[in-house]
């Protein structure tokens, strides 16, 4: 050290020079290094973005040839070298995701077949994104062939696998909806709406199930409005019309007995979408009445909206006087209920601070009913696309 | 005896500044070494995920995109042709026209057709008088607002106030999105329910080559000074936000490219009017406001939801962006100053906000008069040379070093630039942009301080010139 201080001719430097002239010496390292690091992870990247685009390339035009009949499927498998599999396996799997022909899509997953037991292997034994991709490809590719691994996946530790393997299970009805309603714990992290969507996707048989949990009062109150809202979704879809009756005294059963701010509002969407005569029975409206006084704007617009749709003619002043509510979103969403009824729709834009009340507004505005548009139900108006 | 009290203030000052310049690079290349293990997370992370999935499959929620427009003739045209055309299930466009003196009203009326409509309010945090809501005929999803000028936040508490959406997403009207750019963003919040805010990156569009408001060719600007704003946005957000975001204390989301949840940001109380700084002064805001409540929360930076947008070619135009940026950061900072220190804010008191307090809001006064302080110290020979000289090599090379480590990150992560000759730029501009142009932002900030001092609360006149309706510049050095 000494002999390199005397070379430098910093032997006699103070000890605040010293300091800084290593400080300056070691940035000038990290300087380099960080150069030399990003020019050669850009060598590496080209060199691996031109190898990728040639071998797709080159498997493009043989699966080309392939569809053409005028090659046979081994020529692919000729040409694909032991290190470049999870790269053709990559490369088949976003074909597959891309193409629509039938025929095709089959093609791929025939012409991936042979190479998919890497990616068993990786979905057990891989990093939380290898075995959430590998689980994601082997239900594209593999589809029902892949069930043992997609059930194995649910139970996964890491929510991203166990959610990927959900969805791969909803895809392809690897079975009932119960196997995700017993893990619904599992997908606690996910927005409610992917959850509600999910289960929904599994239509009308789902919905026995949906309401034996809505019910349950040991299901946590996340669980229930998800199952709710999944109920609404298929109601107001026109699916699971069936026990429609039994639906909506379930939710004013719950609307009754709940406090939890977001199963109140989802049970008073799925009270609102369950289809019937207007007005609804006394117990219905009573619990429903209540709660237009509620604490919370949610639940209190929510309350008022449903109550515009099931009440009777008393019922229908009570939403009147909500439009004057302080709350604007309650406001709108009781001007929204009555242009729904379509009787009052005059006093509906007495109502709302509306700009310029001429024809064109009162038909926006009987347009944006009848999409029964919500933001807190995930839809405005244009209407659900 | 004067001339020893002066020396002695100056020696104090320079212990001041070598205090300030360890404490700064030493949080930046420790949000540097954050933000390389989070990227490298981040771009597994994207393996697993298919944007694509998430349209098939349903479930992503309705969003409205709040474009604030004051004059913006030159660029609202190709940006919303960009945003009319995204790959996003739901999505709907509230465009506020505030107070434009311009002819961007009338232009948009002309180009979309735009015919009076209806549209309930959801909150009540605007101030300004709406003069009119329309819709458009020839695409539906897009709604204008006209208003009395109030400024941008206010433009953007209009919008929210006829947002009826639960996630909306505010957007600078001179700003390209990447058609998957929503979709990228909301998965933030589809993944973690308690997400109330995530913010993009934005990306500089002078230079590039756009086609219907959307990118074609990512290359670097003709001008220099756009070309090292390339390299200070790559820094800010990928080496400085990510490294934030992944330390739970991330204090701004860009106004430029954000989402956030309606709800949340209409009971913290929508955008405040009195900061020039309005994203950062919201982000804040969130942050005690959820603390205060202790609700869990999550406020994130998502590196690849890409806004291109365009930067200032003139150094007096570039001067004045960042003295309002700088004012707009201690507005806000000053709003909340009770979180300073203030253990109740965990993180956020204890870490994010006393640097952004000491490192950012007042850094730029020592780094400003750290400059005059050495000029005065060798003028006078009050300091050795020698000591000057290394100091000024160790500020260059931590400058370079950092700057190569943000080139190095977008190499690891999304390489926009594929050109050779543009990577070999911005390998350049690392190094170059330590020789006066850094300098040059730090007269800019000090003047922001002083300002902001001063109580100045005005945007200042915008200049842009449509870089994503100007085809000529590319082509021809492409080919």
């Amino acid at each position: 050290m000494d002999r390199l201080l005397v070379l430098t001719g910093l032997s006699e430097a103070s000890p605040a020079l010293l300091a800084v002239v290593i400080s300056t010496a070691i940035m000038f390292a990290a300087a380099l290094t960080f150069l030399v690091a990003a020019a050669r992870l850009r060598r590496s990247n080209s060199r691996k973005a031109a190898l990728w685009a040639r071998l797709e390339m080159n498997w493009g035009a043989t699966i080309d040839c392939i569809s053409r009949g005028s090659a046979g499927e081994e020529e692919l498998h000729r040409r694909v070298r032991g290190a470049d599999r999870a790269v053709l396996v990559d490369y088949l799997y976003k074909s597959s995701l891309r193409e629509e022909r039938p025929a095709r899509r089959a093609m791929y997953h025939r012409l991936a077949e042979p190479y998919l037991g890497v990616l068993e292997e990786r979905a057990r034994t891989g990093d939380i994104w290898q075995r959430a991709r590998a689980v994601r490809t082997l239900g594209e590719l593999a589809g029902d062939e892949a069930a043992p691994i997609i059930l194995a996946a649910l139970e996964d530790d890491a929510p991203h696998v166990a959610m990927t393997a959900a969805r791969e299970y909803t895809r392809l009805r690897l079975g009932g909806v119960e196997a995700l309603l017993d893990r619904l714990d599992r997908y606690r992290t996910w927005d409610r709406r992917l959850l509600r969507s999910m289960l929904a996707s599994f239509g009308a048989a789902a919905a026995p199930q949906l309401r034996v949990r809505l019910e349950n009062e040991a299901q946590p109150a996340y669980a229930r409005a998800v199952c709710a809202d999944a109920l609404a979704d298929l109601l107001r879809d026109g699916v699971a019309t069936a026990a429609s009756v039994a639906t909506a005294d379930l939710a004013a059963t719950v609307l009754q007995r709940e406090e939890d701010v977001d199963l109140l509002a989802a049970s008073l969407r799925l009270l609102q979408a369950t289809p019937g005569p207007t007005p609804r029975p006394a117990s219905q409206r009573e619990a429903v009445r209540r709660l237009c006084h509620a604490e919370n704007d949610v639940v209190r617009g929510q309350a008022v909206a449903c109550l515009a749709r099931i009440g009777d003619e008393d019922d229908l002043t009570l939403v009147d006087r909500s439009l004057a509510d302080l709350s604007p979103w309650v406001a709108r969403s009781a001007s929204l209920g009555l242009a729904m009824r379509n009787d009052l729709m005059d006093t509906s834009i007495r109502g709302v601070p509306v700009l310029a009340p001429d024809p064109l507004v009162i038909a926006g505005m009987g347009a944006e009913a009848e999409d029964g548009s919500d933001a807190d139900d995930g839809v405005f108006p244009g209407g659900r696309k | 005896m004067l001339i020893d009290v002066a020396w002695t203030a100056l020696v104090v000052f320079h212990m001041v500044v070598l205090l300030y310049f360890v404490v700064l690079n030493g949080y930046y290349f420790a949000t540097s070494i954050m933000s390389f293990r989070a990227l490298r997370q981040y771009s597994r992370s994207l393996q697993a995920v298919d944007t694509e999935d998430l349209i098939r499959f349903g479930g992503a929620p309705p969003v409205s995109i709040l474009v604030p427009a004051y004059n913006e003739a030159n660029t609202c045209l190709d940006a919303l042709s960009s945003l009319l055309d995204l790959e996003y299930p739901e999505y709907e466009i509230l465009f506020v026209n505030d107070g434009s003196t311009d002819d961007t009203f009338e232009m948009l009326r002309r180009e979309y057709q735009l015919q009076p409509g209806y549209r309930g309010r959801t909150s009540d945090l605007s101030r300004t008088q709406v003069r009119g809501i329309y819709q458009s005929a020839t695409h539906p999803r897009l709604w204008v607002i006209d208003k009395e000028n109030g400024g941008k936040s206010d433009a953007l508490n209009v919008a929210l106030d006829y947002c009826q959406t639960p996630l909306f997403c505010s957007l600078d009207a001179d700003t390209a999105l990447e058609r998957d750019a929503l979709l990228r963003l909301c998965r933030s919040f589809l993944e973690n329910g308690d997400t109330i805010a995530a913010g993009g990156i934005v990306r500089v569009a002078n230079g590039s080559t756009f086609k219907d408001g959307h990118i074609r060719n990512v290359r670097l600007p003709r001008s220099l000074l756009a070309q090292f704003q390339v390299v200070e946005y790559l820094r800010a957000f990928l080496a400085g936000r990510m490294g934030w975001s992944a330390a739970g204390v991330l204090l701004i989301v860009s106004g430029a490219f954000g989402m956030y949840r309606r709800e949340v940001v209409v009971a913290a109380g929508g955008y405040s009017t009195r900061s020039v700084g309005e994203d950062m002064e919201l982000i804040v805001r969130l942050h005690r406001y959820m603390r205060e409540r202790k609700r869990p929360y999550h406020v994130g930076f998502v590196p690849d939801p890409v806004a291109w947008t365009e930067v200032p070619e003139s150094l007096r135009v570039l001067a004045r962006q960042r003295d309002r940026w700088q004012r707009g950061l201690l507005q806000s900072l000053a709003a909340h100053r009770s979180m300073l220190f203030n253990p109740k804010y965990g993180r956020i008191g204890m870490v994010a906000y006393p640097y952004f307090w000491i490192m950012e809001g007042f850094g730029p006064v020592i780094e400003f008069l750290g400059y005059v302080a050495f000029a005065v110290a060798i003028i006078f020979g009050w300091a050795a040379p020698e000591f000057i000289v290394a100091f000024m090599l160790l500020a260059i090379f931590s400058g370079i070093a950092l700057s190569l480590a943000a080139v190095g990150l977008e190499e690891l992560s999304f390489r926009r630039y594929t050109s050779r000759s543009d990577f070999a730029r911005l390998l350049l501009l690392s190094v170059f942009e330590n020789f006066g142009y850094r300098q040059y932002l730090a007269f800019a900030r000090f003047r922001g301080v002083i300002l902001a001092m001063r109580g100045r609360r005005t945007w200042g006149a915008q200049e842009r010139r449509g870089v994503m309706s100007r085809p000529a510049e590319q082509p021809a050095r492409a080919a």
